[in-house]
């Protein structure tokens, strides 16, 4: 028997329980850095404890918020020459454009701060932290579509059956909060676009303990968390209570240590039901918090009220905190349509790094801004005067990372000057992930999990860390 | 570099350090087995430890040290030394090397983490001294028929031939087997493994009141094995081996319809099938000969994949993303094969190389299927399974159309009215024609010649060009648009005569010239007539793409930069040969890409898929995310749109000045279509056809399996990508197998026979193996998915192969092999394992007792509908949506149209079994995903069992449960005043057992008190009595009744309720 196929091993008693559960009770303060699953010791200079990760579905347009390109709005409606398109395959939706004309930026950019970052005028807020962010400007991915590139960032594989990032350092790390997940997930209530996946959380041939717990805005901000109508704490109280009373009775009977594991997984069902309502209750929040975040923050399920809910999560520390949010999939009237995203987008993330930063939780939490993969500088369908569409964009794409061990106000990787191909320094997604886990302390190589015979990694068999960018 | 290094230093070293074993590794010597086997214990080492670098895959393999062959093993390497080396460490190569301290020499090398352990190094050494002897791979020998092992010990029970084998090896390890256990949990453990419900009281009161418990408990078997449960039960497990789920799961995650199969399934259970048979007909039911309904509807096993219909994807990488799938499901699930793991590579561990699996996968590549389909709905190869009635009506249409066709033939050469036709002009009038002379900007539109219902876009030039007023397409946006025309369905007549002149500027894509057919979402309905990628004359008429349509082209392909008179002519009749294609005039010789039309053309929306009047477009396809938009370049003239079908003459007329004088064919021709017994044959045919397609339209389609008549060809791909196509290959199995039978046929069919062949040494063990596992917890292989060098050796060697005998033997009787598990002594006895047992055997591999483990998620639930009694337990059927959170499914993806919202459905279908939740992949059903229902992406043969405090959650609040205790409440109040003696039912009911004193005493005070609690505020008790949509159910005492559905729901979280023991 192997023990690292963990699937199988039974959890029998309460601290296996405690050890193992995704809501473990201080996994690695109990047991000494030394993890159920991971063959190496954590490097002890990780720098990072914990992620939010601002995931902008549907793929944000570089050139137009953060990849400064004047080529384009000077050749702006010529065709892309043919030596910049190359011959990679194109999606199916522009594919079958006969020509590929040159859509230059409606956006003006500027400079912002001592890092002299170039920002467009959608961004004004992330503007002012420019020196906090480190931009990667030349992110690449393998896929072309959104459901496979999607898949591919979250969970290193462009089609389902493997376990999420959340899920890999779940597994990896363990959990230091006794009352809740060590993997939340936030998606920004209402917003339309590109579909999500519970996969993209998902625990993949991971123990499904290691899945992202969705917390949603509303009654239940975990499913099935309320006592049912009739039933109120007093009476529910009472009832575990008794079960435990049953429990306890099972354990004198035949000493199983399983039963103590499940008294302990019933204590914090409860524990969760108070927990979980405190969190997620951001009425105690000064207003000059609510005035950081924008007044989206008030409304339950915005991109900004999730921000600072992830804020909180963080300070009780959950280890990752994945936001979506959805809607950037300009393939027709990007000038129409982005400005709102960014708007919707801009300044709760804004507030997230300044806001850590006050708390001295900046230099510890690693936060990442960014989609699935760029968008083209051709226009997608008719380019007029007035507007252009974008593609999808796999050979490069913009994101910003901070905090957490990562350098200030850099901006690492170029694109050629059509913000088209990469000029030097490209980061793969497995390169970006094995980053991710470097932050941790991980080798993205020794976190691996035994399945079906062979060693499976969130970085599969690639991934190189990128030193330069890490502090 | 270092591999030069590396030998030059070897020799030294092995001067230098001959035959010291380190202490530590020698300390660890003592504590191995005495007798080292080479299956058992040293392979696992070499495949996990050294297979990476020096396994089957040969462009890794390092040193050309091979070590999963014998020959590699024993054989000189190029440096002279030989790796093994029987009976002799000092001339063990790898003896050195596994024990030196140097890293750049050491092995494995510590970069690969890979690193041996003192007890590893030690057996490797002991197998050296003790000879070395090679065995080839345990799971490719011939299933062996081992003899019964005999006991020593007396007093054990045997009752049937398992319980030796199980016993030797207690015997072996000294353990001993537990007492029988309780009656009415053993008759719980029946009920629940064998139909996934619990025994009702009167089941329990029968079985423990038997005085010849032997008899009664096997008469117990055979009723649960005759139940029609049986095959719910079984069909339960077999839904995530099949990973069937109810949408398509990527991206849109649209709605399939797939059910029928998941009846299929459940009645072959319930038939007891020969499972041999039951593989046969999921891999290849279409094959077999005369294949019924029934045998093509099993092959749907292989379309519950995931499938995409993300805009803009590349069509072959997913519908090859399928093959694999296919491949990689048929590798798991029957030969507990990893080929998946050869996709991009030779197998690391196992010998399959990556040929190999090209070569298992061409077995399922030649299905006529897409890779991007719609967001909703299924996509051919399909099967329409009608009810008697239909077919009963559709065999009278067919033979009414038949009788009516032959008369018509008899009038094929009838030939009269020529003379009238001779001299007369035009006889058909065309619902439009559209010169293309003028167009006028009104307002934002731009009308053509003044029709209003005639618009183009912008671009669209209106020229004179060789002394013609034409229309000039340039741009990739110019097109024309016709609204309130070409609305015609299949029993329609249509003709199109238009003037072309292309200029065409690339010979990757085709040109639409006109049609109203859509695109993905809308199953491209309708019809289109366009220039091919070789400017050839293409018309099709659509009902759904891949498998629903007529196509036909002509061989003639048109000229570039000349002008060219092009037609069509249809006669309404449904298939391909009533189609005629012209040029300049004259029909041209046509080929029939495809001939299967048999419902609607008429064009339907996006989304909802009602009716929708598609306007015609002209320069330019609907299709779009394909790549291709069917945009024309060139110029356009004169446009004739008919609502019958025109006769070669006319064609020829409309061909105009440049035409000859008709000759006597195209005279006879019209005559013909214009005979009036012709007329009214014709119509009459159409008039059929109207009703049959009719009768078919609504009918849903099932998506299976069915081999395309020319096989695509099967390529190597390096790297696993579809772009880069190596060497072909042929259709075949891993060599480590054997070759493949010469007697059969190379397809599905022959590899289902392959399969299932009494000599293939996985099949049977692999599922024998895996029933082993549902009845307890866990294979004797704990690695079903890996019969190969990584995964787990069967603890019962010999058992596997007996079980695995007697299955084959008995004709693949699925439910003797279950009977004979449930009839052992090892199944009957205690659950609870022992201290002394727990120390030796923590994971009771050796069965020293039954093992306890959580029900599967479906069983928790079905156990709560059925005590309560609100299971509807209909068996079949299409799934069901019960209580789910509000919200799950909107707030994650709009593109679905069926499926944008959750919508719950109501009485009969919240209480139906588990087994019939609809499964939506990419947001599955919570509660039971939490306790490890798999979303189905993949094929699964073992589910996690995870703890988590999320399940209590549910178990506590999901208003399922809290439902189902006030529903069995109410029930209970109604059949007893004694509240010791309700307890005491709902207790059974829940748990199938007694309660004791002091769990007795414990549930009353909890009722008491909450009674107390709930009198004191009724208003509680109210809100509690309506969970769920079950009616409330009126009752004398309210606060009685609130605080037993709590004494009840605290019951339904009990370990006892919620899982085998």
């Amino acid at each position: 028997m192997n023990s690292s196929c963990n699937h199988i091993e039974p959890i029998n008693s309460r601290r296996d329980f405690l050890r193992k559960s995704a809501m473990g009770l201080g996994a690695i303060a109990l047991n000494g850095l030394i993890t159920p699953n991971l063959n190496a010791q954590i490097d002890r200079i990780a720098t990072a404890k914990r992620i939010i990760y601002l995931f902008q579905s549907g793929a944000p347009s570089q050139m137009d918020l953060f990849d400064y390109k004047p080529t384009l709005q000077k050749m702006n409606g010529s065709d892309l020459p043919s030596s910049v398109l190359g011959d990679q395959r194109l999606t199916g939706m522009s594919a079958g454009q006969s020509s590929f004309p040159i859509a230059g930026s409606h956006f003006k950019f500027k400079q912002h701060g001592e890092s002299g970052a170039w920002i467009s005028d959608l961004m004004p807020y992330t503007a002012q932290i420019a020196d906090e962010l480190c931009f990667i400007k030349s992110m690449y991915t393998e896929a072309i579509n959104h459901d496979p590139a999607v898949t591919f960032v979250q969970t290193g594989s462009q089609f389902p059956g493997r376990p999420s990032m959340g899920s890999w350092l779940s597994y990896g790390l363990g959990n230091d909060n006794e009352n809740l997940p060590s993997f939340v997930v936030l998606v920004t209530k209402g917003k339309m676009g590109q579909p999500l996946y519970a996969r993209l959380w998902g625990n993949g041939f991971l123990s499904s303990n290691h899945q992202g717990v969705q917390f949603r805005a509303g009654k239940d901000p975990v499913l099935y968390l309320s006592n049912p109508p009739g039933i109120d704490d007093a009476d529910r109280k009472n009832q575990l209570d008794h079960l435990h009373k049953l429990r306890k009775h099972q354990f004198d009977q035949n000493q199983d240590p399983e039963i103590e594991a499940r008294i302990a997984q019933y204590e914090m069902a409860f524990k969760m039901q108070t927990s979980v309502p405190d969190v997620v209750d951001v009425t105690t929040e000064p207003d000059y918090i609510f005035n950081l975040y924008g007044q989206d923050s008030r409304i339950p399920g915005t991109f900004a009220a999730n921000c600072l809910l992830a804020r909180r999560l963080a300070e009780k520390g959950v280890k990752f905190i994945q936001l979506y949010h959805q809607g950037w999939d300009h393939h027709g009237g990007l000038p129409q349509n982005i400005p709102n995203q960014c708007k919707e987008t801009d300044q709760a993330s804004a507030a997230l790094i300044m806001d850590l930063k006050q708390r001295g939780m900046l230099d510890d939490t690693l936060v990442i801004w960014g989609g699935e993969f760029g968008r083209t500088a051709y226009s997608q369908g008719k380019l007029t005067a007035t507007t252009y569409g974008r593609d999808h964009h796999p050979r490069c794409f913009t994101l910003w990372m901070a905090g957490g061990g990562i350098k200030k106000g850099i901006s690492f990787g170029q694109t050629d000057d059509f913000s088209y191909n990469i000029a030097s320094h490209g980061v793969h997604v497995h390169d970006f992930q094995a980053t991710i886990l470097k932050l941790f302390g991980i080798d993205h190589e020794q976190l691996t999990f035994k399945f079906q015979g062979r060693r499976f990694r969130l970085t599969d068999v690639h991934g190189k860390v990128v030193r330069e960018i890490i502090s | 570099m270092r591999q030069i290094n590396q030998i030059f230093v070897l020799t030294i070293v092995i001067i230098a350090s001959c035959n010291s074993v380190p202490e530590d590794v020698q300390q660890a010597y003592e504590t191995i087995p005495a007798q080292i086997d080479f299956n058992r214990h040293v392979r696992p080492i070499l495949s996990d430890r050294c297979y990476n670098c020096h396994g089957p895959d040969e462009n890794k393999r390092e040193a050309s040290l091979r070590l999963d062959q014998q020959s590699g093993a024993f054989g000189k390497l190029p440096s002279g030394n030989k790796a093994f080396a029987p009976n002799s460490i000092g001339k063990s190569a790898v003896v050195e090397r596994i024990l030196h301290k140097d890293p750049e020499i050491m092995m494995p090398p510590p970069e690969s983490h890979l690193s041996l352990t003192n007890k590893e190094k030690a057996i490797l050494i002991k197998w050296i001294k003790q000879g070395a002897k090679w065995k080839k791979h345990w799971a490719y020998l011939p299933v062996e028929n081992p003899s019964l092992p005999l006991i020593s010990e007396s007093s054990w029970e045997q009752w049937n031939e398992t319980d030796h084998f199980i016993q030797k090896k207690l015997e072996e390890n000294n353990l001993v087997p537990k007492p029988l256990a309780d009656q009415s949990i053993r008759l719980r453990r029946i009920f629940m493994d064998l139909t996934g419900l619990p025994p009702s009281i009167e089941d329990l009161d029968r079985f423990l009141s038997s005085n010849e418990p032997t008899a009664s408990f096997e008469q117990e078997v055979d009723r649960l094995l005759a139940s029609e449960h049986y095959g719910e039960r079984l069909a339960m497990e077999w839904m995530d081996v099949a990973r069937y789920a109810d949408s398509h799961g990527m991206h849109a995650d649209g709605w399939r319809y797939m059910h029928p199969w998941r009846d299929w399934v459940i009645k072959a259970f319930n038939a007891n099938m020969p499972f041999d048979q039951m593989i046969i007909e999921q891999l290849a039911g279409d094959l077999l000969p005369n294949a019924n309904d029934d045998q093509k509807l099993a092959t749907a096993f292989h379309r519950n994949h995931a499938m995409t219909a993300e805009g803009g994807v590349i069509d072959e990488e997913f519908r090859l993303e399928y093959v694999f799938d296919r491949t990689n499901t048929t590798a798991t699930a029957f030969l507990g094969m990893t080929m998946e793991c050869a996709r991009c590579h030779d197998h690391k561990f196992d010998p399959i190389a990556q040929k190999e699996f090209y070569e298992m996968a061409a077995f399922f590549n030649n299905i006529k299927e897409l890779g991007m389909t719609g967001d909703d709905g299924n996509y051919g190869p399909s099967l329409m399974l009608l009810n008697e009635d239909q077919k009963l009506k559709f065999q009278s249409l067919q033979a009414s159309y038949d009788k009516v066709q032959s008369d018509l033939n008899l009038l094929k050469n009838e030939v009269n009215q020529i003379k009238e036709f001779l001299d007369k002009p035009l006889l058909s009038s065309p619902t439009i024609h559209v010169p293309f002379d003028w167009v006028d900007q009104m307002g934002k539109e731009y009308l053509v010649d003044r029709f209003p219902k005639v618009t183009a876009s912008e671009g669209v030039e209106f020229i004179t060009n060789e002394n013609r007023r034409i229309a000039k397409f340039e741009n990739q946006y110019d097109q024309l648009f016709i609204k309130g025309h070409g609305q015609y369905e299949i029993y329609d007549p249509f003709s199109i005569s238009l003037w072309i002149n292309t200029g065409k500027a690339d010979e990757t894509k085709k040109q639409t010239l006109i049609g109203n057919a859509g695109n993905k979402n809308n199953f491209w309905r309708g019809w289109d007539f366009y220039l091919d990628e070789k400017n050839r004359l293409n018309v099709r008429l659509i009902h759904s793409l891949p498998h629903n349509y007529i196509h036909v082209r002509s061989e003639e392909a048109i000229p570039v930069g000349v002008w060219k008179q092009v037609g069509l002519a249809y006669n309404g009749l449904g298939k391909a040969d009533g189609i005629k294609l012209y040029i300049d005039g004259r029909p041209v010789l046509k080929i029939i890409e495809f001939d299967q039309l048999y419902k609607s053309i008429l064009t339907v929306a996006s989304g909802d898929h009602k009716p929708e009047d598609r306007p015609l477009r002209i320069g330019q396809s609907n299709r779009a995310f394909t790549g291709e938009n069917g945009i024309f370049i060139g110029m356009l003239d004169d446009l004739y749109i008919f609502s019958n079908q025109i006769s070669d003459l006319e064609m020829n007329r409309l061909f105009g000045g440049h035409a000859q004088e008709a000759d006597d064919k195209l005279k006879h021709h019209h005559a013909f279509l214009n005979n009036i017994k012709v007329k009214s044959l014709r119509n009459e045919l159409r008039s059929i056809l109207k009703n049959k397609t009719i009768l078919l339209n609504d009918i849903e389609e099932v998506m299976v399996l069915e081999e395309m008549s020319i096989p695509r060809t099967m390529y190597i791909l390096n790297r696993g990508s579809y772009e880069q196509p190596l060497d072909p290959v042929e259709p075949g199995i891993p060599k480590v197998l054997g070759d493949f039978p010469e007697n059969l046929p190379k397809n599905r069919l022959g590899l289902a026979h392959w399969i299932t062949d009494d000599s293939n040494p996985l099949t049977a063990r692999v599922v024998v193996n895996r029933y082993w596992q549902m009845m307890f917890g866990q294979g004797l292989v704990h690695t079903p998915a890996d019969f190969g060098s990584q995964g787990s050796l069967p603890t019962h060697p010999e058992l596997l192969d007996w079980l695995a005998n007697y299955f084959v033997k008995s004709g693949w009787d699925l439910k003797a092999l279950l009977k004979k598990i449930v009839t052992s002594y090892t199944y009957n006895q205690q659950s609870g394992i022992s201290k002394i047992a727990s120390e030796k055997d923590p994971l009771n591999e050796y069965l020293s007792c039954f093992p306890k483990y959580r029900y599967p998620a479906e069983m928790i639930r079905d156990n709560a509908l059925a005590a309560s009694g609100l299971l509807v337990a209909k068996i079949g059927g299409k799934s069901v949506k019960p209580y789910q959170p509000d919200g799950l499914w909107i707030e994650l993806g709009n593109f679905s149209h069926k499926l944008l919202t959750y919508k719950q459905d109501s009485l009969d279908d919240l209480y139906r079994r588990t087994l019939y939740t609809f499964v939506r992949r990419t947001s599955p059903p919570p509660a039971l995903t939490v306790f490890d229902l798999p979303n189905r992406d993949v094929c699964k043969v073992k589910r996690e069992l995870t703890q988590t405090p999320l399940q209590s959650l549910v178990l506590l609040n999901d208003p399922t449960y809290v439902e189902a205790a006030r529903v069995m409440a109410a029930d209970v109040l109604a059949t007893s005043e004694n509240k010791t003696e309700q307890i005491i039912i709902a207790f059974r009911k829940l748990t199938s057992r007694y309660p004791d004193e002091t769990e007795l005493s414990v549930l009353l005070n909890l009722y008491e008190e909450s009674a107390a609690s709930y009198a004191k505020n009724p208003e509680k008790a109210d809100e509690l009595l309506v969970v769920g949509e079950w009616p409330y159910q009126p009752s004398s005492d309210k606060s009685s009744h609130a605080a037993l559905s709590l004494v009840i729901n605290t019951i339904i979280n009990h370990d006892d309720t919620f899982q085998k023991s």
